[in-house]
C-alpha cells in the first residue's frame, strides 16, 4: 500500500512538472532587437478638402494644397499623388475606405472641408492612421477671415505634423530678415517679413540705409535691428504691426550693434564699441538703463539668452580665437565652451534649451552646426563658401541661415536645414535675403 | 505495480535514502590533535615567563642581519613539507567516492530483476505517461535483460511474476498492440546485446529516446488508458494532469510541431524584415532617442495578428515620445507583415508570440 502511495505520488509529481516545464515553454515568446531601421518620408495623402458651401471649392483646394507643402517641406512626408488614389472624397463625414487607402501605402490621411460664409471660412479636419485603421486625435475646426485663409492651412499643417512626429508646431511663423537688393559693391539693404515659407512678404524699412541683424522679440510684436541711419551703427526697434520705430538710448560716438531680446521681452543684450573695446551690455527696454556684464579688453559680442533667461552664450577672441562662452545673465565669469578646432561665432540658444546653433569656420569654409549646452556634440549640419547666422524655428527642429555664393555676382539667400542634417532647402524669397530671425509661433 | 516502477521507486528511495541519512553516517570526524600537557608550579611558571621576555628586549638590534638568511632558508623548507601534504589529500580522495559505489549497487538492482516481457510493456505505458523520468530505468534492464531472460522465464521466479501480471494489466492493452511491440522491442534488444560493449547503448537511448517518444506515445495513450483505467499509475496521472489536460492538447499537439528553435539565419532575416520598414524618419528627435519593447501575436502563416500588438515597456524617453516610437514600429510590424514574414511553419510554437526592442541606435 506504501508502495502504491509512493507510485501515486512520484507519478503525480513527475506529470505536474512536464506540465509545468511545457506550458513555460509555449508561453515563452521569441525575443529579438531592431537596431536598424530606414529614413524617408512618410507617404501621407491629402485629398482636397471638401468644399461644403458654394464658392468654397478654390479656397479649399487652395488650403490643402499649403497644407500639403508643409508637410512635404520638412522633408519628412511624401504627398501620394492623387492620380493613385482609389478612393475619392466627396464628404467629409462618410466612412473612410482604409482598405483603397492601404492599398497606395498612404500611412497617414487628412481629410477636411471648408465653409465660406462672406468673409468668414470655416476649416475642419481629421487625421487618420490608415494602416491601424483609426483616427489620431480628434478632429478640429477653425474659424476666420478669408484673408488669412493660408495662416489657417498652416496651422492645420502644424496640427498633423505635431500629431504624425510629436514634434513641436512651426509652420504658423514668419521670418524677419534682411532684403537685398542690387550688385555686391552698392548693395541696398531693408528689413522684410515674410510666412516661413516665404509667402505673405512685406517689406519694414526702406533702403536709405544699411540695417543688420533684425531680431524677434519673444512675443513676435517687435523687431530690434542696427541701423547705420545715424552715420553710426545704433539699435532699433520696431512695432511690426503699425512699422514705427524708435532709437534704443545710446551714448554718442559708441556703436551698438548684434541686440536680442530677453525671454521676458523687457531687456535686451547688445554689444557696445566704445573706445575700442567690445563688452555686452544689458538694457532696459523702458527705461533705458545700462547694465555692462563683460569687461574685457577682448571683443565680447552676438549675445544669446538661455530660454529660461538665467544665461547668455556669446562670442568672444580673449583666448586668441573666436570662440563660444556662456556666463551668468547677470554677468561675471564666463566658461568656454567650444573646444573644437577653427573659430566659433553667431551662437543661438534653441528654444528647447538643449543645443546651441552656431557658425563655424575651419579650414577656408563655413559651417552651420549644433552642439549641447556644455560644448559636446558638436555636430556641423552644413558646408559652404560662406554661411552664417542660424535662427531656430520656434519648435527647435530647424535651422534657418544665410548663404552666400562665391565670386563678385555672389548672392545671398536662406537656406533651412533639419537639426539631423537632412532636409537642406533653399527659402523663398523675392530677391536676395540674408539674416533671418524666425518668430515665435503665431497667436 | 510494474517492474520497471518498482525499479524506478527502489533507485529513487535508496538514492533519498543515502542522501539523508548516507551523508551524516559517513562524515569523518574533524581532525584534532593531542598535546602532552605537564603541570608546572607557580615558581616554574614566573622563571619561564621571565626568561621569555629577556629575548624580546635583546632581539632588537641584531635582528636585521639574520633574517635575511633566514627567509633564504624557510622557503626551502617550506616545499618539504608541502609534498607531505599533498600525501594527505591523496589519502582523503578515496574516502570522497561515494559515486562510484552508487553505480556499482544500481547493476546488482536490476541482476535481481528478472522477466523481460515485463519491461518491455511498461516501457509503453511509463514512457507515454512519464517520458520525463520513467525511461531511464526501462532501458537500462532490457539491455541485460534480453539475452538472459529467454531462458529465465522458464526457470519461473514465482513470487515476482505474480505480483507483476496482475499489476501489468497493461496486457490487455499489449494484446491490442502486439503488433507494435513484437516487432520493436525484441528486435531492439537483440540487436543491443550482440555486441558486447553496452556503453554505446547506454549512453544514446537513455536520454535522446525519450523526447521522441513523447509526443507520440502521448496520443496513443490519450486514447488508451481512458479506457484501460486499472493503471494505478495511469490513474494517478490522470488525476494529476486533469487540470491542465485539455490545454496541454491544445497547445503541443493539435497547434502543431514544436521543432527546434529558430535558426539565427530565421531570427536574422524576421528582424531584417522588419527593420527594412521601421521608418524613423518622421519621429521627433526625443522618440528617435526612445527604446520601446513591443509584443506581437502571429498567426500560422506569419502575418501579425494586429489587435495584438501592444507597447510593453519603453525606456529613456517620456509617455508622448515612446507613443511616436510605438505608432512607428506598429506601423512597421503591420505593413512589413502584411504578406506573412517567412518563418518556418514547423516552428510556429517558437514564434508564435515575437517580443521585439526596436532601438533604432544606428539611426541616432
Amino acid at each position: 500500500m506504501i508502495v502504491r502511495f509512493w507510485g501515486y505520488g512520484l507519478a503525480a509529481f513527475m506529470a505536474a512538472c512536464l506540465v509545468a516545464a511545457s506550458s513555460a515553454r509555449a508561453q515563452e515568446p521569441l525575443r529579438i532587437e531592431i537596431t536598424d531601421a530606414v529614413i524617408e518620408p512618410l507617404p501621407i495623402a491629402v485629398p482636397d478638402f471638401v468644399a461644403e458651401t458654394s464658392g468654397a471649392g478654390q479656397i479649399a483646394a487652395d488650403i490643402s494644397r499649403v497644407v500639403a507643402e508643409d508637410l512635404k517641406g520638412t522633408g519628412l512626408f511624401r504627398e501620394i499623388d492623387k492620380g493613385a488614389y482609389i478612393s475619392q472624397v466627396s464628404s467629409f463625414g462618410a466612412p473612410v475606405q482604409f482598405a483603397d487607402w492601404k492599398a497606395i501605402n498612404a500611412q497617414a490621411l487628412v481629410l477636411g472641408a471648408v465653409t465660406v460664409e462672406g468673409e468668414q471660412i470655416t476649416v475642419k479636419f481629421r487625421l487618420y492612421d490608415v494602416f491601424a485603421g483609426q483616427e489620431m486625435g480628434a478632429g478640429l475646426q477653425l474659424a476666420g477671415t478669408r484673408a488669412g485663409w493660408r495662416r489657417m492651412a498652416h496651422k492645420v499643417a502644424d496640427q498633423v505634423y505635431t500629431r504624425l512626429t510629436g514634434e513641436g508646431p512651426y509652420f504658423d511663423s514668419r521670418v524677419v530678415y534682411v532684403a537685398e537688393t542690387g550688385p555686391k559693391d552698392d548693395r541696398k539693404k531693408r528689413l522684410g517679413i515674410m510666412d516661413y515659407d516665404g509667402a505673405n512678404n512685406q517689406y519694414l524699412t526702406d533702403s536709405s540705409s544699411i540695417v543688420l541683424a533684425p531680431r524677434f522679440s519673444p512675443t513676435g510684436d517687435r523687431v530690434l535691428y542696427t541701423s547705420y541711419e545715424s552715420g553710426f551703427p545704433k539699435i532699433y526697434v520696431l512695432d511690426v504691426a503699425s512699422v514705427g520705430r524708435r532709437v534704443l538710448q545710446s551714448r554718442d560716438g559708441t556703436m551698438s550693434f548684434a541686440p536680442r531680446f530677453a525671454p521676458d521681452g523687457q531687456r535686451v543684450v547688445f554689444s557696445l564699441e566704445s573706445g575700442g573695446n567690445t563688452d555686452i551690455y544689458m538694457m532696459d527696454v523702458n527705461s533705458g538703463g545700462e547694465q555692462r556684464l563683460t569687461d574685457a579688453p577682448s571683443i565680447e559680442t552676438a549675445p544669446s539668452f538661455s530660454p529660461d533667461g538665467s544665461q547668455i552664450v556669446f562670442e568672444s577672441d580673449r583666448s586668441g580665437g573666436q570662440q563660444l562662452y556662456i556666463m551668468s545673465a547677470s554677468g561675471g565669469e564666463a566658461r568656454r565652451i567650444s573646444t573644437g578646432t577653427g573659430r566659433y561665432g553667431t551662437p543661438v540658444w534653441s528654444p528647447r534649451g538643449d543645443l546651441i546653433a552656431f557658425t563655424k569656420q575651419s579650414k577656408g569654409r563655413f559651417h552651420i552646426g549644433v552642439m549641447r549646452t556644455d560644448g559636446s556634440g558638436e555636430k556641423l549640419l552644413t558646408a559652404s563658401f560662406l554661411e552664417e547666422g542660424p535662427t531656430w524655428a520656434p519648435n527647435g527642429r530647424v535651422i534657418m541661415f544665410t548663404r552666400e555664393t562665391q565670386g563678385e555676382g555672389g548672392a545671398s539667400s536662406l537656406y533651412s536645414v533639419d537639426i539631423s542634417g537632412r532636409n537642406l532647402q533653399r527659402v523663398k524669397t523675392e530677391g536676395g535675403a540674408s539674416d533671418p530671425s524666425w518668430s515665435p509661433l503665431q497667436k | 505495480m510494474n517492474t520497471g516502477q518498482r525499479i524506478s521507486l527502489i533507485g529513487h528511495v535508496g538514492l533519498i535514502g543515502w542522501l539523508l541519512f548516507g551523508g551524516s553516517w559517513n562524515s569523518d570526524p574533524l581532525p584534532f590533535e593531542v598535546a602532552d600537557v605537564s603541570v608546572v608550579s607557580e615558581a616554574e611558571y614566573q622563571a619561564a615567563v621571565a626568561a621569555a621576555r629577556a629575548p624580546q628586549a635583546v632581539s632588537d638590534v641584531e635582528a636585521p642581519q639574520p633574517p635575511a638568511e633566514e627567509e633564504t632558508v624557510q622557503p626551502q623548507a617550506a616545499p618539504e613539507t608541502q609534498p607531505e601534504v599533498q600525501d594527505a589529500p591523496e589519502v582523503a580522495s578515496p574516502e570522497a567516492d561515494p559515486t562510484p559505489v552508487v553505480d556499482t549497487s544500481e547493476p546488482e538492482v536490476a541482476q535481481v530483476e528478472d522477466v523481460p516481457p515485463e519491461l518491455v510493456q511498461p516501457q509503453e505505458e511509463v514512457a507515454v505517461l512519464v517520458p520525463g523520468a520513467s525511461p531511464r530505468p526501462q532501458l537500462r534492464p532490457s539491455e541485460r535483460v534480453a539475452p538472459e531472460p529467454v531462458a529465465q522465464p522458464e526457470q519461473t521466479d514465482v513470487q515476482p511474476a505474480e505480483e507483476a501480471t496482475p499489476e501489468v494489466v497493461p496486457d490487455r492493452a499489449a494484446e491490442v498492440v502486439q503488433p507494435e511491440t513484437e516487432a520493436a522491442a525484441p528486435e531492439e534488444a537483440t540487436t543491443e546485446i550482440n555486441p558486447e560493449a553496452a556503453d554505446d547503448v547506454t549512453l544514446a537511448p537513455a536520454q535522446s529516446m525519450r523526447p521522441r517518444g513523447r509526443p507520440q506515445r502521448q496520443a496513443e495513450t490519450a486514447t488508451a488508458p481512458a479506457s484501460d483505467t486499472s493503471s494505478a499509475v495511469n490513474d494517478a496521472l490522470a488525476e494529476a494532469m486533469s487540470g491542465s489536460a485539455d490545454t496541454a492538447e491544445e497547445t503541443p499537439a493539435p497547434s502543431g510541431p514544436t521543432g527546434p528553435p529558430l535558426t539565427s539565419g530565421e531570427r536574422e532575416g524576421l528582424k531584417l524584415a522588419i527593420s527594412r520598414c521601421y521608418n524613423v524618419g518622421a519621429l521627433s528627435s526625443e522618440a528617435l532617442g526612445v527604446n520601446i519593447y513591443v509584443s506581437v501575436e502571429m498567426t500560422r502563416d506569419g502575418k501579425p495578428v494586429i489587435n495584438s500588438i501592444k507597447l510593453l515597456r519603453s525606456e529613456n524617453g517620456s509617455e508622448a515620445a515612446a507613443k511616436q516610437a510605438y505608432e512607428a514600429a506598429r506601423r512597421a510590424i503591420i505593413i512589413c507583415g502584411n504578406d506573412g514574414f517567412q518563418l518556418p511553419a514547423e516552428k510556429y510554437d517558437q514564434w508564435k508570440t515575437v517580443e521585439i526592442k526596436f532601438n533604432p541606435e544606428s539611426m541616432r
